[in-house]
């Protein structure tokens, strides 16, 4: 199991209400990708509400925040997204990173987010997480 | 798509485009996955997120119902921990010495430091036993007046410098102090107990010099002067404890209120949007018939 389906584990407890949750999802996923970032916030803020624990509403927000260059209010989503879904029992290894990218971008060090999210994706041996961290390392350095 | 992908690197444009290599750096990868293929498209999204809503409304107040009703019984506790550091610090106040002033200045410091550590065990405690959605809930709104009132507007309401945001997190201005303290020194690699026992450890070192020091007091003070200290002390952390509860039980009180609000105008905006997609899917039958 990955750590996106790990994260989720919590929130899928009933069919119907794991269907919202993807359909709640889908529809900010749709509005970000139509370059509407503050519709799309209102859908996310209704998926923290409804899902803390998924990592998707939390990187969604953030990303909206950054859409609308707000990268200080990303980088504590970011940050709380990390530490929220770390109560499932896994940290987010893509908020840490969402956020080590927006610390490099507004040139702060992004080496302790880094390592944070290279030690979670090795305690859950998930290749493709420590694939995506190592790539991150790679174009941050 | 390639969302979460451009937006941190479009702030860093200017300081890398520069940059001559040989080699091109790596792509960067989408860290958000694609939604679920069964809901590929907006329509269906958009009817499922309007069954859910519609749902959703009954159950928020039933869920915060309960939120407000656990943190009630919380406050009721501490009220009474509160009461009793009174009625302590009263009855040692009968005893107290004309040494007392000598003291005082200390006793202030000792007050500080013990506040300060009582918001790092209230960071402690709150990861295990304060409702993550309350987490949640100030995401959201650190979220909401942030696009409303813009980022530096809200980073200096918070009162915090925007060129030091990202260290300092903003949910302890939000949620009384504990609600994601740890959560930017987490996300830098601490774990959030590490990050509250420093905060504690300094809360407590700086407790315990102010102690030493006024220890040349009590010495002439007497036993009643620290029955008091303490007592004060108990009730300085169980006020802070008590103001950090209702300050949480407000947060969640005003998101419900204003959620309901906005529950209703997010249902008559998807049902118009429904209503146009299905009207638009009518019109193209239409005119495909002929």
């Amino acid at each position: 199991m990955n750590t996106l389906q790990a994260s989720h584990v919590e929130d899928r407890s009933t069919p119907g209400r794991a269907r919202a949750i993807e359909a709640i999802y889908a529809a900010g996923h749709h509005l970000l990708s139509q370059e509407r970032p503050r519709d799309a916030a209102k859908v996310f803020r209704l998926m923290l509400k409804v899902a803390p624990h998924d990592e998707r509403g939390w990187l969604g927000l953030g990303q909206c925040h950054e859409k609308a260059m707000q990268p200080h209010v990303a980088c504590e989503l970011y940050g709380a997204g990390s530490v929220v879904t770390a109560n499932t029992g896994t940290a987010s290894v893509r908020c840490l990173l969402a956020r080590a990218r927006i610390l490099k971008a507004l040139g702060r060090d992004p080496d302790d987010a880094l390592q944070a999210a290279d030690e979670v994706a090795y305690e859950l041996d998930d290749e493709e997480l420590i694939a995506l961290v190592s790539n991150e390392r790679r174009r941050l350095s | 798509m390639s969302l979460a992908t451009t937006s941190a690197a479009s702030v860093a444009s200017s300081s890398s485009s520069s940059r001559a290599v040989a080699v091109s750096p790596p792509s960067e990868t989408p860290l958000m996955p694609e939604p679920a293929p069964a809901i590929g498209s907006p329509g269906d999204a958009l009817s499922l997120l309007y069954l859910f809503e519609d749902r959703d409304q009954d159950l928020g107040v039933e869920e915060g119902t309960s939120k407000i009703a656990s943190l009630q019984a919380q406050r009721n506790q501490e009220f009474q921990k509160e009461t009793q550091a009174i009625a302590k610090e009263d009855e040692a106040a009968k005893h107290r010495s004309f040494w007392d002033n000598l003291g005082s200045l200390f006793s202030d410091i000792a007050k500080v430091a013990g506040v300060v550590a009582s918001i790092a065990a209230a960071v402690c405690s709150f990861g295990a036993a304060t409702p993550i959605a309350v987490v949640a809930v100030a995401g959201a709104i650190l979220s909401s007046a942030s696009l409303a009132d813009g980022e530096f507007h809200i980073l200096q309401k918070l009162g915090v410098d925007p060129s030091i945001a990202g260290d300092i997190d903003l949910g302890m201005s939000l949620a009384g102090a504990a609600c994601s303290m740890g959560a930017g020194m987490a996300a830098a690699g601490q774990s959030v107990s590490d990050a509250a026992s420093a905060v504690s450890r300094v809360g407590s070192a700086a407790s315990g010099a102010a102690t030493v020091v006024q220890g040349a007091s009590d010495v002439e003070a007497g036993e009643a002067q620290s029955d008091e200290e303490r007592a004060d002390a108990d009730q300085v952390v169980a006020q802070a404890q008590s103001d950090h509860d209702l300050r949480l039980m407000q947060i969640v009180i005003d998101e419900l209120q204003s959620a309901d609000e906005e529950s209703k105008q997010m249902l008559t905006t998807i049902a118009n949007a429904k209503s146009t997609l299905d009207q638009t899917a009518t019109d193209v039958a239409i005119s495909v018939r002929g």
